[in-house]
């Protein structure tokens, strides 16, 4: 109310004083305006009496130009004058002064006479307007409005509160203490309103929320009665149950619905349920492994939790929530069929699988473990430290690893590992950190392979290597001796020759050529170890070879042996080259004889063996399949684990110094590779020792033929033989030795040289005999060219390089004849002679 | 196209910078030339009249030119004489006077009005006047301009006195100090009659001015050099002057000086000649000039 009469009083006053002070503004306005038009027109007769006076001087002059020269100017000053006109008295013009003034509404119109003694000269109009104070007036009423609002604003805001404070305010105050009071009172009220609504709104609420949650509740809840009568059934009740409504269920005894048999299918007795003993027992019951029925008599596993409705602690019901854990027990039996799948797959790894704490103790280990370390049950090692059984060398390796798994790390570790029963094995573990769902190491878990064999297998590879590398070296040094000693032999047997029967040197010579032939046998053998020299295979019968050398073999091995042979009764053919197979048995029966010098047995046996797949694999042989093996065995002295590994090499001999060159076992072992076999030999101190030979055994029956050997006498010719050797001292002696028995020999000392040659003496050649390998140009390019002058030419090479490398080198076909460095002159002589034949027979 | 765009913008630039040194020169050395004009008019008049004249002047002599206004005729004469004015212009009877005190003086140029090197003076009353001779005007007042001047005074008063009116026989002799006033003096009232040129009686005789007598023709107005003007300054002033007529602003400049002039043409002392017995007859008869 205060509210609204406040401004209504202060606009009516405000009105009021407007009014008075308008009319006051009206009335000054008036009395303003009375007295400015006064002022002008007043103003006016003085500017009259002005341009009077000033043209007066002018006039009595007859000075009319400047009376007109002021009036226009006196005009163009004065604006609100409009025009000045100057009248002679006999109506002349004598000045006329106008101009428009289309904005001015009242004028005044003056006039003056200007008379001296009475005549009159002229008379002066003047007609000026009002503008200035209709101009002035304007403004003063701006003025009056602008002062009268302002004046009313300020004396009106002034007398307004001076009158309220006199007579409204203790009014007011009334009024405002009781709409105070009422305000709160208001305000008590709305607060009690609301308070009731939102306690109600909230009741709801909460009660929407409990039906939501019973509503969207995955678990089944119902209640009961004390009779055991369902009362209430959510909806995730019904549905796991099967019912579509509520009405088929409640009302009805739940435990016949849904809970009338065991999961074994007897009969539930309702007395025995643990639901209904609930209210008995005022405890709260839980099971999950029971089973619920459906409605369509389906049964699913049920977790139950049951729980007494007390009302002033006297129980009224019982409330039961519960789950279907079908698919739980499923994941369950799911995950224990996973874990038995592992466990099978660890258990038959067959590597090692196993666990260790971080005391070192073990926790797991596979079947596989187990038979590393020849355990019988895993019952027998679990909880104890498998360290123990880590070789002294490698236990400080070993617990080093399993301190820096426990720090997070992985690693790996190859150690050497003796067995609960004393095996020794290698073996190669990789060992990683094992986490709990914490990510916290528990463990160590280690997979760890059995790397004995590999081991054995590197060795066996380094030990191939490492006599490989030596026969390459020895067949280089024999390559270098073979050149020497065929200067030795050549001119040693060229002075045999030459010499009396009865000459006192002659037995120095023989001892000389006897000493070269062994270093030429030793060549040999280097080259036979280092595979160098030419084998000659052909399919043989290793029964036949044995029973043929065996005359020769008890020669050799004395009487205080005694030699047993038990051959196989199959045929046992292989290609091979039968005097090196026969030196091979030679070298081994020496041996054995040297092993027995107070006498023994030695036994050679064969037999046909088919050798598995793995056997050929680890022994570095070419094919699998049927094998001969001839074992040596004899009762002697045996060897030590040390010289058994150095059997074969070069040189390597246990025999004083003189007796062995150290050779013989060397070249045994390069013969039998050659022929891709296998030698391996057994044996232990004082128990004798088994050499084992494998050759392959081949689909042909036929055995070779001996070749007959030739003792006959070199014969000479009359032939031309060109002859092209670069080294000098060998050409030398070849040429010599062959013109002594009878044969012209025209020598070159390069291919070129012997092209230029052969042009020369076309018609008397009839035999080449080139060295293969020459400076400029090669034996073999050499002897192409001829065989284009000549193609049926004769020719022998000779050469001091491994057969098979010289056939691939110089593509020389296998019915060219090659002697290979050294050669006695005999066993050239027959060769030269034997080709000259060649083609008359 | 681009040769000439170019001369174009060469030629302007010489042109500016010529333009903008010129009167930077002009005003540092050259002192106004002072062109003085006797009071036959109101001031204001003379300004309005000679301002265009003297402003186009100044321009083609390169060489500001200032007007001034002799308070009188004799002052006017004295001002030339003396060499004080550089040039002047002044009317007949003046030039005459000057030529008898000073001397010859270089002359510059004549008016020529309606075609005419003369003009002529008219004695006039109102229309409604009974006076209808020269003779009538005994016991008349009579308007007469200054003593020096030509038309409004010595012409005047030698036709009175060729008439038999002396100033004695007329009721009043007033000298006004020009022509304009002498017009409205008749127009207003204040006399009978009065003498004037030629050129201002056509002006105010619509207003109702009548002719009573008209003077012989009589050599017109001239402009002169101070003696001792170097020649070549006076050829160029008088060249200047005398050219007026061939251009449009030249022609517009001899309207404003005055309306019926038509040119300026070179000037001849011998054309004053008439004058010169004039006055000497007029000082015969004892009249004071």
């Amino acid at each position: 109310m205060k509210q609204v009469s406040r401004p209504r009083v202060l606009g009516i006053f405000m009105i009021v004083l407007l009014c008075f002070l308008g009319v006051t503004a009206l009335f000054v306005a008036s009395q303003q305006r009375h007295l400015l038009y006064t002022d002008t027109y007043q103003h006016a007769v003085q500017n009259l009496d002005l341009i009077t006076d000033a043209t007066f001087e002018s006039l009595l002059k007859s000075d009319y130009v400047t009376v007109r020269t002021f009036v226009k100017r006196w005009g163009e000053t004065h604006h609100e004058i409009h025009e000045i006109r100057v009248v002679a008295p006999n109506g002349y013009l004598v000045a006329d002064y106008r101009k428009t003034a289309p904005d001015a509404d009242e004028f005044y119109t003056l006039s003056k006479e200007v008379v001296i003694a009475g005549n009159p000269l002229v008379t002066i109009h003047l007609v000026g307007d009002y503008r200035k104070a209709r101009e002035i007036m304007s403004q003063l009423w701006i003025r009056l409005i602008l002062s009268a609002l302002i004046i009313a604003a300020l004396l009106g805001g002034a007398l307004w509160v001076t009158f309220r404070k006199l007579a409204l305010a203790p009014l007011e105050d009334m009024v405002n203490e009781r709409t105070r009071a009422l305000t709160a009172a208001n305000q008590e009220l709305e607060q009690e309103i609301g308070d009731r609504i939102s306690a109600q709104e909230e009741l709801r609420e909460r009660e929407e929320h409990f039906t939501l949650i019973l509503n969207s509740i995955a678990e089944g809840i119902y209640d009961m009665d004390l009779e055991g009568n369902c009362t209430f059934c959510n909806p995730a009740a019904l549905r796991l149950l099967g019912y579509e409504s509520a009405e088929e269920v409640v009302g009805k005894n739940i435990h016949k619905l849904i809970h009338h048999t065991r999961p074994d299918g007897s009969a539930y007795d309702e007395a025995d349920c643990s639901i209904h003993r609930c209210d008995q027992t005022g405890q709260g019951r839980h099971a999950d492994d029971e089973v619920f029925w459906r409605s369509d008599g389906t049964s699913f596993s049920v977790e139950y939790w049951a729980q007494s409705i007390l009302r002033d602690n006297t129980p009224i019901g019982i409330v039961t929530a519960f789950a279907d854990i079908t698919e739980r027990k499923q994941t369950a039996e799911a995950l224990k069929r996973s874990e038995k799948l592992l466990q099978t797959i660890i258990d038959t790894e067959p590597d090692c699988v196993k666990m260790i704490d971080a005391q070192g103790k073990l926790i797991l280990m596979n079947r596989a473990g187990l038979d590393m370390i020849e355990a019988d049950t895993l019952e027998q090692v679990k909880g104890e430290c498998i360290c123990p059984l880590v070789t002294s060398g490698y236990r400080q390796a070993f617990m080093d690893l399993t301190s820096r798994v426990f720090e997070g790390n992985s690693g790996a570790l190859t150690f050497e590992m003796v067995g609960m029963k004393g095996r020794h094995l290698w073996l190669e573990t990789r060992a990683v950190p094992f986490r709990n769902e914490k990510n916290e190491i528990v463990a160590l878990l280690g997979i760890t392979q059995d790397i004995t064999m590999r081991r054995k297998l590197e060795a066996q590879l380094l030990q191939s290597q490492k006599m490989e590398s030596i026969g390459t070296l020895a067949g280089g040094v024999a390559h270098d001796f073979n050149n020497i000693l065929t200067a030795i032999i050549g001119y040693g047997h060229i002075t045999l020759m030459k010499m009396a029967e009865d000459d006192p040197h002659r037995a120095n010579i023989e001892q000389i050529l006897e000493a070269a032939d062994r270093a030429a046998h030793l060549t040999k053998d280097l080259l036979l170890f280092s595979r160098k020299q030419s084998a000659d295979r052909k399919p043989v019968d290793l029964n036949a070879v044995i029973r043929n050398l065996q005359k020769f073999l008890v020669r050799v091995i004395g009487e205080d042996i005694a030699i047993r042979t038990a051959l196989s009764g199959s045929t046992l053919t292989v290609s091979a080259d039968e005097h090196q197979f026969g030196q091979v048995l030679m070298n081994l029966v020496t041996n054995a004889r040297d092993a027995m010098p107070r006498g023994g047995t030695l036994e050679i046996t064969t037999e046909l063996v088919t050798l598995a797949e793995e056997f050929i694999r680890t022994h570095g042989l070419a094919q699998s399949g049927s094998y001969a093996l001839i074992s040596i065995s004899d009762t002697g002295q045996g060897m030590d684990k040390e010289t058994i590994e150095r059997i074969f090499e070069p040189f390597y001999t246990t025999k004083e110094t003189g007796k062995g060159t150290g050779l013989g076992l060397a070249v045994v072992y390069g013969i039998i590779r050659e022929h891709e076999g296998y030698i391996s030999v057994y044996s232990e101190p004082g128990m004798g020792t088994t050499f084992r030979i494998y050759l392959p055994v081949i689909a042909c029956g036929e055995a070779g033929r001996k070749l007959p050997l030739v003792d006959e006498l070199p014969v000479g010719g009359t032939e031309t033989i060109l002859l092209a050797e670069d080294n000098e001292k060998v050409r030398d002696l070849t040429e010599k030795v062959l013109r002594d028995f009878g044969y012209s020999v025209i020598a070159a000392a390069d291919g070129d040289d012997a092209v230029n040659k052969y042009r020369e003496n076309m018609d008397r050649i009839q035999l080449l005999l080139f060295d293969l390998i020459m400076p400029h140009k090669s034996g073999k390019e050499a002897y192409d060219e001829i065989r284009t002058l000549r193609p049926d030419i004769k020719a022998i090479f000779a050469s001091g390089y491994s057969p098979d490398i010289l056939r691939d080198k110089a593509f020389i076909s296998s019915d060219v004849t090659i002697v290979y460095k050294p050669t006695s002159p005999l066993e050239l002589l027959k060769k030269v002679r034997s080709v000259l034949d060649q083609g008359n027979t | 196209m681009q040769r000439h765009n170019l001369f174009f913008i060469r030629a302007a630039i010489v042109l500016i910078t010529i333009a903008l040194l010129l009167p930077v020169q002009v005003a540092a050395l050259e002192k106004p030339l002072i062109l003085s004009i006797h009071p036959y008019l109101s001031a204001t008049e003379i300004y309005k009249r000679f301002g265009t004249l003297a402003d186009y002047l100044g321009r083609e002599l390169g060489r500001p030119v200032q007007i001034i206004i002799g308070s009188t005729y004799e002052s006017h004469v004295e001002a030339i004489g003396r060499g004080e004015a550089d040039i002047a212009f002044m009317g007949p009877a003046p030039y005459v006077r000057l030529t008898r005190r000073y001397g010859r003086v270089p002359l510059l140029a004549a008016f020529e009005t309606n075609g005419s090197r003369t003009y002529r003076g008219v004695i006039v009353v109102r229309r409604d006047s009974p006076v209808n001779s020269l003779a009538e005007l005994r016991g008349k007042k009579v308007g007469f301009g200054p003593p020096p001047s030509t038309m409004s005074n010595l012409v005047p008063r030698s036709m009175l006195l060729k008439a038999g009116v002396e100033l004695k026989h007329l009721g009043k002799a007033e000298f006004l100090s020009n022509h304009e006033n002498i017009a409205l003096g008749v127009l207003s009232g204040s006399f009978d009659a009065g003498a004037l040129k030629e050129d201002i009686y056509n002006e105010y005789a619509l207003q109702g001015l009548r002719a009573l007598a008209i003077s012989e023709p009589m050599p017109d107005h001239l402009f002169v050099a101070r003696a001792g003007l170097p020649d070549d300054l006076v050829r160029k002033i008088s060249g200047i002057l005398i050219s007026l007529r061939e251009t449009e602003d030249g022609r517009r400049i001899l309207g404003s000086l005055q309306k019926t002039l038509t040119a300026l043409v070179p000037a001849r002392d011998a054309d004053y000649d008439p004058l010169r017995k004039l006055l000497a007859y007029v000082e015969k008869t004892g009249l004071k000039p």
